[in-house]
């Protein structure tokens, strides 16, 4: 009989195999990002007004407002995250590498689901379809809405985790919460200022 | 952003990333500073070679091993130490590099079917006293996967049964916590 693990024996016995699923996640990750802002720009943005724009994250927020398509800090990012995964393989605990991959990947999920449901909104906002009216967000709320996110996701993933007992489960589970956390620490200081 | 300033941040990232790159090269193949940190937190009492399979099962092999006729050819090689595995059915193909014993097992399960183990324990005792030991924690792992392929081609088997075998090495850290409750 197969191990109910192989793919997850797969990936970790392939340390390529598992920054590569990684790389390829985080590229759609700017991917996504990028082609929610162009729909934004080419017309959802007539129903959805985001004060600060549609990234939350500081670090890329000018390369997103410009819809670059090539982003030096994502490369940079890229790099050294995956340099990252390939020394904890070389440390050569699969544990601890399953558990950090886990947090990775399960945190890239988290933001694809988001990502995706966004882009079916602003696909129809854009031609109108199924959407009237304008709603504002002020950043702290879409702040506090994505750590709600991440928060349901982690705790998703941690419940998993307690029915199958998997490092790669718990790893994804404990990635939402710092994204969820700190999401909530910058709307609550946003929401001050 | 003025241009002496973009060029001095692109050196900048360019220094980091060759560093980073320099890093893992010298983790991997001249000496494992990975280890040495991990050894210093404890995380790490010795490294050794395992297959890729949990509790130190053996993986299956696809293809077909004639194992008494390895054991005959591997006999009259005086570098190795050959035992019987498992009531005769495997072999256990032995080789020392620096006092660290090197186990490579094949053996025939009821099926019929091929299995491939490794490790690094010494019956005889390491200087430790102790069977289960291994390399040093700042043996870069290249030197483990190495010293196994050394093995693996001087068996008597086809390129393909070798490669079948050296897809399957991997390096392993035995992890030394003592926790108190």
């Amino acid at each position: 009989m197969t191990s109910s693990t192989w793919l997850l024996d797969l990936f970790v016995n392939h340390v390529w195999l598992a920054i590569g699923l990684w790389a390829v996640l985080y590229c759609l990750d700017f991917i996504f990002t990028m082609t929610s802002a162009r729909l934004y720009r080419d017309g959802a943005g007539r129903h959805f007004a985001f004060s600060e724009g549609i990234e939350l994250n500081p670090i890329f927020r000018e390369d997103v407002a410009r819809i670059r398509l090539v982003s030096v800090r994502f490369l940079l990012f890229l790099f050294l995250v995956s340099a990252l995964l390939f020394i904890l393989y070389e440390l050569t605990i699969a544990e601890i590498f399953t558990l950090v991959w886990g947090m990775l990947v399960g945190s890239q999920l988290a933001n694809h689901c988001r990502h995706l449901r966004n882009l079916v909104v602003f696909f129809y906002a854009r031609r109108s379809a199924g959407v009237s009216g304008r709603i504002q967000y002020e950043h702290w709320f879409s702040l506090r809405l994505s750590a709600a996110d991440f928060f349901c996701f982690g705790g998703l993933f941690l419940i998993l985790f307690l029915f199958c007992g998997n490092l790669f489960v718990l790893g994804a589970g404990l990635g939402c919460f710092p994204l969820a956390l700190r999401h909530l620490i910058d709307s609550i200081r946003k929401h001050k200022d | 952003m003025n241009p002496a300033r973009r060029k001095m941040l692109k050196i900048t990232l360019l220094g980091i990333m060759v560093s980073v790159v320099l890093l893992i090269i010298i983790n991997r193949y001249v000496f494992s500073w990975t280890g040495l940190i991990s050894s210093a937190v404890g995380l790490c009492k010795y490294k050794s070679v395992a297959v890729p399979a949990e509790n130190g099962y053996p993986v299956k092999l696809s293809q077909a091993y004639d194992i008494p006729q390895i054991a005959s050819v591997m006999r009259t090689n005086r570098n190795y130490e050959i035992n019987e595995h498992y009531n005769g059915n495997g072999l256990a193909v032995s080789r020392m590099f620096n006092g660290v014993k090197y186990n490579v097992l094949l053996y025939e399960n009821h099926n019929g079917v091929t299995e491939f183990n490794l490790n690094t324990y010494n019956f005889a005792g390491y200087s430790s006293g102790l069977v289960t030991d291994g390399e040093r924690c700042t043996t870069p792992s290249y030197a483990l996967e190495r010293n196994v392929q050394r093995i693996i081609d001087d068996l008597p088997l086809s390129d393909l049964q070798k490669s079948e075998l050296k897809q399957n090495i991997r390096v392993q850290t035995t992890i030394d916590l003592k926790l108190t409750f």
